[in-house]
């Protein structure tokens, strides 16, 4: 008897409607919901915070001044630590990209500090420059520069040689040829590079928070921890869940809007 | 002074020899084809007068002066149109009036009337993507002529298209060179494209490389390619050159065999 | 009157480059490689602080950490957390992955949580985490199976979700079975994917095993860089930190040399 295929590997939302989609993800979430409240409630709160009482505390927390006080800072570092961080890492990547012997010469160092843990180097430069805000920027400084790097880098490197060769055959000088093709062609790589770097940023900010001093939103999560409260820690851990879905989702739209001629991309 | 000299030129890839010992003349505003089969060098050929690659021996001057890069008043249509996808039409055609010192309006305006040109009226605003491979072709064949060069190269330029489009984009081409007269050296390995299109056919071989053949095409000018086709004389020629190409696909070697048509 | 010219190969030219280009290219790779620690020492010896040392202390500091055996048992204690989190973060991963990739419901089910998960910084559960599950073992093994979950899962899924059309079509014409179908079609498509997620894994887990360490402070690699840190011995806090380097440089070229060789036809991207 003829064999046939059971429907295996789907790969896009053909054959599926949108409603039924729908359908599930609310079931889905619901089932989770009430997972979540049943474990909570079956394992005493010390493991795990029903989701009314996270809520609640966030609430709290946000009224109260205290989610702003913390958040204040960490805002703070971010913006500056990961600003510059992409000020320094798109030129940089840009350069490493077009130059042929500056990629050479930088692929050591920068491959080697992407694949080490960066929070290594935390207590030690904690040490050198001082618990305080500026070793805090730099941390997330340097969380952030390398996925930018490289990332741009790539993009530049990867543009279409022929419309390169294209711009040789009309005579463009170097200054032009940024203009006209490697710029737009590296669009969609640097905001991926943008997309991870910023999710870096904020590992590493929380990170610096943790280790760098007593303040900001991850000092905030090390408090309530300590006094084990569960439904507190997990209300910032909220928040930073939303935030990087958010700087994603964001990033996304915006390099789709930059370059509508892609098409579907990931 | 739009004149072509190829002066025996050889290039070869370390053993692998390309072609050897090349020598064309091409006068003022003559159309030129060049037909071979595939790996018979003739996009090499041409892309060294394009000053976009290097030759290994010989030397190739354009009106007259030696040539090694790609100069102002000489420019190259691709097979495969080389559009930028981030620009609209009219940004497209502009693409080398800009990089002359043009502002992006005063572009625009210059680029309008070879849009017209290549009957692209209308379509100034769209993007790359939203074009058949026709009316790309047709950019670059604006983009091209918007510099108002010379001397243009062409590399197979409607290979990538449909046979339909083909022939129709030959009827545009002999109208629109017939109104711009310039030097044009045409790469294909279309026998028809070759005949219909050029006032001389240059027929290349491969083992090694060389010019075979240097036949003039005695139709007049303003021509209409379908009354050409019908001509005895289209036929005669067509079968000449079949024969000079057909040798190739008889003797089995490295490269691939005849096309033709 | 035949001049000839020599070849020149020229920017854009697609004439592959000689043998010279890239000997003069690994000499550069060699000289970026040297130029910071070099760049260190010199900046080390013209410090003023004696809490910044160079590459040369910190060698001298390691082989007497290695004789003392305090580098070599805490490299040990970091890398059994490591492997064993690993381990059973990239089963479960693969596990998951698969499904989500196999079954669209299943898929449009957990698709969204599991990427915004991704998109958190999961270092924020950690404290919570070692809070709840104590100082020891089975908490870093935790912490390091949760952070490498999550890419595996995520590429697994988007490997398998990615199977090209084309080829599923191949597999229905020729009457291929469910069995068939994954070992033929969809397990060797989804490889690229599948090793990217690991090697993305790696990168999570080393950065888990130090944060666990970091928080728990009783074992490991981490913990001697914080003690030696605190403690201002700043070589002997800089050499687990290099050895992280080394270890976590010399997996990821691992991998990538094993995804060349497992599935040689998938080009290398970023991330």
């Amino acid at each position: 008897m003829r064999q046939t295929w059971s429907g295996a590997c789907q790969v896009n939302n053909r054959g599926m409607s949108r409603r039924k989609a729908l359908t599930i993800r609310v079931f889905a979430a619901l089932t989770l919901l009430v997972g979540w409240y049943a474990a909570a409630v079956s394992t005493g709160s010390l493991f795990l915070a029903t989701p009314q009482d996270v809520i609640g505390r966030l609430g709290q927390s946000v009224a109260s001044g205290e989610f702003l006080d913390y958040l204040g800072p960490t805002a703070y570092i971010l913006a500056i630590g990961a600003g510059l961080g992409v000020a320094v890492g798109v030129p940089f990547g840009l350069l490493i990209g077009r130059v042929r012997w500056l990629q050479s010469a930088t692929e050591a160092p920068i491959n080697i500090f992407y694949t080490t843990p960066l929070v290594a180097l935390i207590p030690f430069m904690l040490v050198i420059i001082g618990f305080n805000n500026q070793s805090k920027i730099l941390i997330v400084f340097l969380f952030t520069v390398l996925p930018v790097i490289i990332n741009t880098a790539v993009g530049v490197r990867t543009v279409d040689r022929d419309l390169l060769e294209l711009t040789t055959s009309f005579c463009s000088t170097e200054a032009p040829v940024w203009r006209d093709v490697l710029i737009p062609a590296s669009i969609p790589a640097v905001m991926t590079g943008l997309r991870i770097g910023l999710i870096h940023a904020l590992v590493g900010a929380i990170l610096a928070d943790f280790y760098a001093g007593a303040s900001g939103f991850g000092y905030l999560i090390i408090l309530y921890s300590n006094r084990f409260d569960v439904a507190g820690a997990l209300g910032p851990v909220l928040v930073l869940a939303v935030t990087g879905t958010a700087i994603a989702a964001v990033l996304k739209a915006a390099q789709r809007r930059l370059s509508p001629w892609q098409g579907a991309q990931i | 002074m739009s004149n072509v000299s190829i002066e025996n030129l050889s290039k070869n890839y370390g053993a692998l020899s390309v072609f050897d010992q090349i020598n064309l003349n091409v006068g003022d505003n003559e159309f030129v084809s060049i037909l071979g089969p595939s790996g018979c060098g003739k996009t090499t050929l041409l892309r060294i007068v394009a000053g976009l690659e290097q030759a290994t021996e010989g030397r190739v001057l354009v009106a007259d002066e030696e040539t090694h890069k790609p100069r102002p008043d000489m420019t190259l249509v691709f097979q495969n149109f080389r559009l930028l996808p981030w620009r609209t039409v009219e940004d497209n055609v502009g693409y080398g009036l800009r990089l002359r010192g043009r502002s992006r309006g005063e572009a625009r305006a210059e680029a309008q009337p070879f849009i017209k040109m290549v009957g692209l009226e209308g379509r100034e605003q769209k993007y790359p993507y939203q074009l058949s491979g026709g009316m790309q072709q047709r950019v670059g064949l604006a983009r091209a002529l918007a510099i108002q060069p010379k001397i243009l190269l062409m590399d197979e330029p409607f290979g990538a298209l449909d046979a339909q489009t083909r022939e129709l984009m030959q009827d545009e081409l002999l109208r629109i060179w017939l109104a711009n007269r310039k030097t044009v050296m045409f790469v294909t390995h279309s026998i028809d494209e070759a005949i219909v299109l050029s006032d001389r056919v240059i027929i290349m071989q491969t083992n090694p490389g060389r010019i075979v053949e240097d036949i003039r095409i005695p139709f007049e000018r303003p021509r209409n390619s379908a009354e050409i086709r019908n001509d005895p004389r289209f036929a005669k020629l067509r079968a000449e050159m079949w024969g000079l190409l057909r040798q190739e696909a008889i003797a089995p070697d490295m490269v691939g065999g005849v096309s033709g048509e | 009157m035949t001049t000839s010219i020599k070849m020149k190969t020229d920017k854009n030219s697609s004439v592959k480059p000689n043998l010279g280009d890239s000997r003069y290219e690994r000499l550069l790779w060699w000289a970026g490689l040297l130029f910071i620690p070099v760049v260190w020492q010199i900046y080390s010896l013209f410090a003023d602080s004696p809490l910044i040392v160079g590459p040369i202390e910190v060698a001298v500091a390691s082989v007497g950490m290695v004789r003392d055996g305090t580098l070599v048992s805490a490299a040990g204690e970091s890398g059994l957390v490591f492997v064993t989190g690993i381990l059973a973060g990239i089963l479960l991963g693969l596990l998951v992955g698969l499904l989500v990739g196999r079954f669209r419901t299943v898929d449009i089910a957990l698709d969204p949580y599991i990427s915004a998960i991704y998109a958190t910084p999961l270092v924020a559960i950690v404290p919570l985490l070692v809070v709840a599950l104590g100082f020891g073992f089975t908490a870093k093994i935790v912490i390091v199976m949760i952070f490498a979950f999550f890419p595996v899962a995520i590429n697994t899924a988007a490997g398998v979700r990615g199977v090209p059309v084309d080829l599923e079509e191949l597999g229905k014409t020729f009457c291929s079975n469910e069995l068939q179908a994954w070992r033929d079609i969809v397990l060797p498509s989804s490889l690229p994917f599948i090793i990217t997620g690991m090697r993305l894994a790696v990168g999570r887990a080393l950065i888990a095993v130090i944060v666990a360490e970091f928080s728990t402070a009783v074992t490991g690699l981490g913990f001697l860089i914080l003690r030696n840190a605190r403690r201002f011995e700043m070589a002997e806090s800089l050499v687990p930190v290099i050895l992280l380097m080394v270890v976590g440089f010399g997996l990821y070229t691992l991998l990538k040399k094993s995804e060349i060789r497992l599935a040689p036809w998938s080009a290398g991207g970023a991330q």
